[in-house]
């Protein structure tokens, strides 16, 4: 496991909605390069906040997040340079071929000199067919867009990677290619942090498993102590536990 | 990165089904209405000239001819809904255009009825509503589909990303209307019947300048609709019911208010009036009417009759003149209320740029007042002194429209609260942008 400082780091993190629901409560947790974390938690645990807050698409009611030493409330715009985004649903421009969409995001990530071949190696490198990669997006299926999301995601060359639940809806190979490249990116010293509801596949791909509920990260282990555990076994006993009381 | 934001939405917008229908839709009605205004124009002038050589040949009467506007091709205005014709004599001060000359058959009859179908109307309407189809998504769309929070993941400053928004849909709208009055001004000067002076390509360039700021007042209303509300087709929903309110239904309103709060007297009040003036006035007239009808009528005798039958008319005059004045404050009411409508704003500033609005009728009817007294003192001038009437001559009838200066002068005003209309829609959408919640 990696032991440099952390790229993600949530110091303290609450987040309040206008209409009183406490979707984060103090939250701490931290990725450092070349690790790769995984958010378990059911719909509405908070994991999606999290990663809204670390891309200041929120303001925390509370805490602070940091991506590279960097504290996003305050420098927002410096601090995204150093994070890529892959959402759950990768929805891209429908009317734009698979390089037009890679070579905007290339442009909005500071890659501006890019040449059409280092679109395709990046798109080679995910196993987006050949054929996909002058075709409109519009007509791409799921696991194809995510591949394009994760593309994009490789091209910013960004140190951390935060990913909203990306295998939901994929097909168990499409998921497993995708898992493949996270493993890829977690060797060239990337930080990752990822929400899922995949439990088999957290326990695979992460260095270390946090549960979420309610807010709060109720558990976190290490690859090394889930050899010993049984993730599912944890995940469902935190699940059918009583409620938490409300801070 | 702005011009990033900038090219990428273009190409969107250039893709886009509904921009291609538009633009279709605009380019071919622009050039089909303006093909058949044209045509309407040259048979009007060519009546208006036929009519003009008629009137010569009767040459005891005086009769004053409003020639059509030429740029009533992209503006019709009220050019076509006021009368044409004078006939001046002794007894009645021209106070409202009477008569009409004789109806030439257009070429294409069925398609002369769309003439009411002008450049202004199409802009006002059709190309207005291109535009709204054009912004609605603008941010609504990419929240929905979940682009937004995968660009503004990037270093990207949320100003810089709604500006870019902007200077694109602006340039594609833009574009668009550049294309259309391209091809309606192609149409005007390639015809060989029309005739462009200087004043009227600079008006023309004017119409431009003010058909690009109406359109821009609609793309910011988009932009801050689809800033506001996160479903695409509720935002198109929305703009749609305000475009219906700013367009249709308000500028309705507005005379129907302007009705009330400035209330005109009624035809038969007026009637009445002008009846007590003829009452005052009926004795003499019986008198003078008799007398020139006796074959001892002497030029005395004339000239009294002039006289009475002149003081009439400038009495009943003075009614219509206070009609007029009570009808102008209605009407300025009306244009002060609608000012809160785009459309209104749009239609009075085009409506003057192509002298087509009730300024250019009020201007020739002062002209042909100036005219009718000069002709009654040259009548009068006949009894009283015969070698000065043989050596007078009635002046030809004239009157001067505003000049370029004078109409830009007049019309800054609204063209100026168009732009704030922009101004404050986009200063809306920015502060809203700004505090979005992308969740």
């Amino acid at each position: 496991m990696a032991t440099s400082q952390p790229i993600l780091k949530a110091d303290d993190l609450s987040m309040r909605y206008e209409d009183g629901v406490l979707a984060l409560d103090h939250l701490n947790l931290d990725v450092r390069p070349g690790e790769v974390y995984c958010l378990l938690g059911a719909n509405g645990a908070g994991k999606t906040t999290t990663i809204n807050l670390f891309l200041n698409f929120i303001p925390p009611t509370t805490g602070t997040c940091f991506i590279n030493g960097i504290d996003v409330t305050k420098d927002p715009l410096e601090a995204k340079k150093y994070v890529a985004f892959v959402s759950e649903n990768v929805m891209l421009y429908g009317n734009f071929t698979a390089r037009q969409n890679l070579d905007f995001f290339a442009k909005l990530g500071g890659k501006t000199a890019l040449a059409k071949n280092d679109y395709y190696q990046v798109m080679r490198r995910v196993s987006l067919q050949e054929k996909a990669f002058d075709q409109r997006v519009k007509n791409f299926s799921k696991g194809m867009r995510q591949k394009l999301g994760i593309s994009i995601a490789i091209i910013k060359d960004a140190p951390a990677i935060l990913l909203d639940e990306p295998t939901s809806g994929l097909d168990p190979k499409a998921a497993t290619e995708f898992l493949e490249i996270m493993a890829e990116l977690k060797n060239e010293g990337k930080a990752i942090l990822m929400s899922t509801h995949d439990i088999f596949r957290a326990k695979e791909i992460g260095d270390r498993v946090g549960i979420m509920k309610e807010g709060r990260l109720v558990m976190e282990r290490t690859r090394q102590e889930l050899q010993y555990e049984d993730l599912v076994k944890i995940y469902i006993d935190y699940m059918k536990s009583e409620p938490l009381a409300i801070s | 990165m702005f011009k990033t934001i900038v090219v990428r939405e273009i190409l969107e917008y250039l893709k886009s089904a509904r921009f291609a229908l538009g633009l279709i839709i605009t380019v071919v009605l622009i050039a089909a209405s303006t093909l058949i205004n044209v045509e309407d124009y040259v048979l009007r002038h060519q009546d208006f000239l036929d009519a003009k050589k008629e009137l010569q040949a009767e040459s005891r009467r005086v009769n004053i001819l409003r020639g059509p506007q030429v740029l009533s091709i992209l503006v019709r205005g009220k050019d076509k809904d006021l009368g044409e014709l004078v006939r001046v004599w002794v007894g009645d001060v021209p106070s409202e255009l009477s008569g009409t000359m004789d109806v030439r058959k257009p070429k294409f009859p069925s398609l002369a009825r769309l003439s009411a179908v002008d450049f202004a109307f199409l802009v006002r309407v059709v190309m207005s509503l291109m535009v709204i189809f054009l912004a609605y998504g603008a941010v609504a769309e990419e929240k929905a589909g979940g682009t937004l929070k995968l660009v503004l993941a990037n270093a990207l400053p949320r100003d810089k990303l709604l500006l870019g928004k902007l200077v694109s849909g602006l340039a594609v709208v833009l574009g668009a209307l550049a294309v259309a009055s391209l091809l309606a001004v192609i149409f005007l000067m390639l015809h060989p019947a029309v005739s462009l002076s200087g004043s009227d390509i600079l008006r023309i360039a004017g119409m431009m300048a003010v058909s690009a700021l109406y359109l821009s007042v609609f793309y910011a209303l988009g932009l801050f609709v689809s800033v506001k509300v996160d479903r695409p087709a509720v935002a198109l929903m929305v703009l749609l019911q305000a475009w219906v309110f700013l367009v249709v239904l308000y500028p309705n309103l507005s005379v129907t208010l302007a009705e009330r709060l400035v209330p005109l007297p009624s035809e038969q009040t007026v009637a009445a009036e002008k009846a007590a003036v003829e009452d005052r006035f009926r004795k003499d007239i019986q008198e003078v009417n008799e007398k020139l009808g006796q074959a001892t009528s002497t030029a005395e005798d004339r000239l009294r009759f002039n006289k009475v039958w002149s003081q009439n008319a400038e009495e009943i005059h003075k009614v219509d003149s206070e009609f007029s004045r009570l009808q102008t404050r209605q009407m300025k009411s009306a244009e002060l209320i609608s000012s809160l409508s785009p459309a209104s704003l749009y239609d009075q500033v085009m409506n003057r740029l192509a002298r087509t609005d009730i300024r250019e009728y009020e201007l020739f009817m002062e002209g042909a007042v100036r005219l009718w007294r000069s002709y009654v003192e040259r009548l009068n001038l006949r009894y009283t002194d015969p070698d000065a009437y043989k050596k007078s001559q009635l002046p030809d009838f004239g009157y001067a429209s505003d000049s370029t200066a004078q109409t830009i002068a007049a019309v800054w005003p609204q063209a100026l609260v168009l732009f704030l209309f922009s101004l404050v829609f986009f200063t809306l959408a920015y502060t809203g942008f700004l505090k979005k919640d992308l969740r």
